[in-house]
């Protein structure tokens, strides 16, 4: 139990180098995690399933390559990838052949992955572990893991609380040790609000720097791969494994990926230095009336740590962010409703055959009974918005305000200004019900996370301390391809508050969510719902 | 079945316009990062000092003007709770300009010359105008619906969608999506008719490939996720023939 638990404690670097010494094998490692998410999941329901016989497979094989470098000599060793042997959560929307695919759809409910995604086939390369399929917001639509047709999934800090969404499964996963890695993504703030609910470091990659093929569409010109994890350093590793050009996706881009994001500095010293001269903007409206105080607090104290470690900070204005949620909610779901017209259940997934009736019948069947209600509500958005005589008053307008807010981070950037801080979500976790009742309350979770999809650019969440016990999420939002940049800020970050207590601290109700005879989350939140 | 027929008819009334709405019910925007989760509550409740000051005043108004104006909000659908009474002085001097020029009579009251005023357009523009003034010091942005989506809309909608929904779906959804649309009415604010269109934020073009036939998927692999198959083929249902 105790070696378990150490285990599971470590960093992914921290098991890499355990794995080189031999101090750790990938089976021992792989042991460690199932047992934890085995054991929590009833408590959790961070997992849509855990696959116990292939990760042990693969951590054989794992050691398996590990052993055969280790005869080829240091040279052999130091080629592996950091991921290798370490243990992965994947959302439940990424490909793996063989396995389950369900978005958290009834409608994919019973699909078999014929293929890996490119994002598999990379960590497979990698010689990473799938350790299982993570519970989602349904077709990752959602702030909260609320809409998952699988159970809404607890937040490991407070079980009555959400994770965020909609990568609230791999969130919660990596936030309670089930796994040092999680995929995600990220279409207006679904890696980077759950990293900040459940107090993880989260990052969502250029538009086009992780290719797409392999994934379930939401919503295509904003969706991007991006890695959760528990620290900055690993966060990169899982970028590194995973980005770079893949000609079946025509809009991932041949930009090179920099090995250096695996040499982000070991030393608190040089990461803190890192920072000194650096220029950093404080868009103004991103602090919002509205905002949690305990939030704004801890942006704010982030902020003049980073100042005092040498960074300049600047207030710069994006005039356009207060356009961003109305844009968002056009765009997305007409693009949503454009790939879910897929769904007729013909060729794959839940089909609903009525005797007797034609096809049409048959369709409408299908999708009623396979969609979920923030999937209708969104399909029936999109359709309206690209319905005739619609399309120009919305879709086309709101096309033209994204222009205008691309625009105000081309200016801020073109200005000399390396990166911008800001906070990742306006509160910390919520309960569970608070934001279903009206859907633009739950869509308000993403107001300072989408503006970085909508001009495709990149941005990083990560922990900066606790506001009432929950953790709170600070955001660096950078130009095109400055992920390194973003993740070496972040590196800096940790390094200059290494000390503080909250950072000592670990989610407040682990222990909770040991107990697999207590109230799963959807009887917590049915509780909350009665009361 | 509960759906509207597919056909050349377009969805809503037909005035595709962000614009506003005449003889609607008004609703505080609450898409915008300037005035999130604080005004999503606001409209739900009336803070209690501010009830009793609205119940006293109504005590006390006598003037054709304040009835007029009660008259009017009604009239556009605004909850007249929703205007602070301090406020209300705005859309009061506006109707009673408005009044005082045109229907000097009111002067001497009448309840019935009021209530004929009620679908005044002059009466709507002058309390519209009032609206966005008492917004903009509160900071709330107050707009008519630009949608006004009817039950028959959102069924149609839905039978374009090919969402088979119940009839308390449809109910859920006709408020729901209003009330989203009407967050759109921000964007109106903005003049875009000299700036391009953004569909896609990196600056790739003709992304080509070699005309070269790569390995594909074995037909059996293909073929097992289809519900229904025969052979190498997936069953599709008829769709000719029939009544169609």
């Amino acid at each position: 139990m105790t070696a378990v638990r150490e285990a599971t404690r470590l960093l992914g670097h921290e098991l890499a180098t355990r794995l080189r010494t031999g101090e750790l094998s990938a089976r021992e490692i792989t042991l460690a995690h199932l047992e934890v998410a085995e054991r929590q999941n009833h408590a959790l329901n961070a997992w849509l399933v855990i696959e116990r016989e292939k990760s042990l497979d693969e951590a054989d094989a794992a050691d398996a390559r590990l052993a055969a470098a280790r005869a080829d000599g240091p040279d052999a060793l130091d080629a592996l990838h950091p991921l290798l042997g370490l243990p992965v959560a994947v959302k439940d929307l990424v490909s793996v052949a063989g396995g389950q695919c369900t978005a958290g759809s009834r409608i994919l409910d019973g699909y078999v992955a014929p293929y890996d995604a490119h994002v598999t086939e990379r960590l497979r390369d990698a010689g990473a572990v799938i350790l299982g399929k993570t519970n989602m917001d349904e077709f990752a639509m959602g702030s909260s893991n609320e809409y998952s047709a699988y159970g809404p999934v607890s937040n490991p800090w407070d079980l009555d609380t959400v994770p965020g969404g909609s990568s609230g499964g791999s969130a919660a996963a990596v936030a309670a040790y089930h796994a040092p890695f999680g995929i995600g993504t990220d279409t207006g703030g679904s890696i980077r609000q759950p990293a900040a609910l459940s107090g993880i470091v989260g990052l969502k990659p250029t538009y086009g720097r992780v290719s797409r093929y392999g994934i379930v569409a939401f919503a295509s010109s904003l969706d991007q791969i991006g890695p959760l994890t528990r620290d900055a350093r690993d966060a990169a590793a899982l970028l590194h494994a995973v980005a770079g050009r893949d000609e079946r996706d025509s809009t991932s881009a041949p930009v090179p990926v920099p090995d250096d994001l695996l040499r982000l500095p070991a030393s608190d010293d040089e990461a803190a230095a890192w920072l000194e001269g650096k220029r950093l903007g404080l868009p103004r409206e991103y602090f919002v009336e509205g905002m949690e105080p305990g939030v704004e607090a801890r942006i704010r104290e982030a902020v003049r740590a980073l100042e005092g470690a040498g960074a300049t900070i600047e207030d710069v204005s994006l005039p356009h962010t207060d356009y961003g949620l109305a844009t968002y909610y056009i765009v997305v779901p007409a693009e949503a409703s454009a790939n879910l017209a897929r769904y007729d259940g013909v060729r794959y997934g839940r089909s609903v055959r009525l005797p007797g009736a034609d096809f049409i019948a048959d369709y409408l069947a299908t999708r009623g009974d396979g969609f979920g209600p923030e999937v209708k509500r969104r399909i029936m958005l999109g359709t309206y918005a690209l319905s005739a005589g619609y399309y120009d008053a919305f879709y086309l307008k709101a096309q033209k305000v994204r222009t205008l807010i691309k625009r105000d981070f081309d200016e801020v950037f073109g200005s000399g200004i390396d990166a911008l801080v800001a906070p990742t979500s306006p509160s910390v976790a919520f309960r569970f019900g608070a934001r279903t009742a009206d859907p633009v309350a739950m869509y308000l979770s993403d107001a300072c996370t989408l503006p970085a999809n909508m001009a495709g650019i990149a941005g990083v969440s990560l922990p900066c301390g606790l506001s009432n016990g929950l953790p709170v999420g600070l955001q660096f939002i950078g130009p095109p391809w400055s992920e390194l940049e973003l993740l070496r800020f972040s590196r800096g970050y940790e390094a200059i508050t290494a000390a503080a207590e909250w950072r000592r601290l670990e989610p407040a109700q682990l222990t909770q969510a040991d107990d697999a005879t207590g109230p799963t989350p959807a009887e917590r939140a049915a509780r909350l719902a009665a009361a | 079945m509960r759906f509207g027929r597919a056909g050349e008819r377009e969805v809503g009334d037909g005035q595709p316009t962000l614009e506003a709405r005449r003889g609607q019910e008004w609703r505080p925007v609450a898409m915008g990062t300037g005035q999130r989760l604080v005004r999503v509550a606001d409209h739900r409740s009336v803070p209690a000092p501010l009830k009793r000051e609205l119940e006293a005043d109504e005590r006390e108004r006598g003037s054709d003007a304040r009835r007029a104006l009660a008259d009017v909000l009604g009239g556009v659908g605004i909850d007249q709770q929703l205007v602070p009474a301090a406020e209300q002085g705005d859309v009061l001097q506006l109707v009673s300009g408005y009044l005082a020029v045109h229907r000097p009579a009111l002067d001497r009251g009448g309840r019935a010359v009021i209530e004929g005023l009620a679908g005044s357009r002059e009466l709507e523009a002058a309390a519209g105008a009032g609206m966005e003034s008492i917004g903009r010091r509160h900071g709330v942005q107050y707009h008519p619906p630009v949608a006004g989506l009817t039950r028959a809309d959102v069924e149609h909608v839905a039978f374009l969608a090919r969402l088979r929904l119940t009839g308390e779906e449809l109910d859920r959804l006709e408020g729901e999506l209003n009330h989203i649309l009407d967050q759109y009415a921000k964007l109106s604010e903005l003049d875009t008719s000299a700036i391009p269109p953004t569909a896609q934020t990196i600056e790739l073009e003709n992304i080509l490939r070699e005309d070269v036939a790569g390995p594909s998927l074995a037909v059996a692999e293909v073929l097992g996720n289809a519900p229904t198959t025969d052979g190498d083929f997936i069953i599709v249902p008829p769709i000719l023939g029939g009544d169609a």
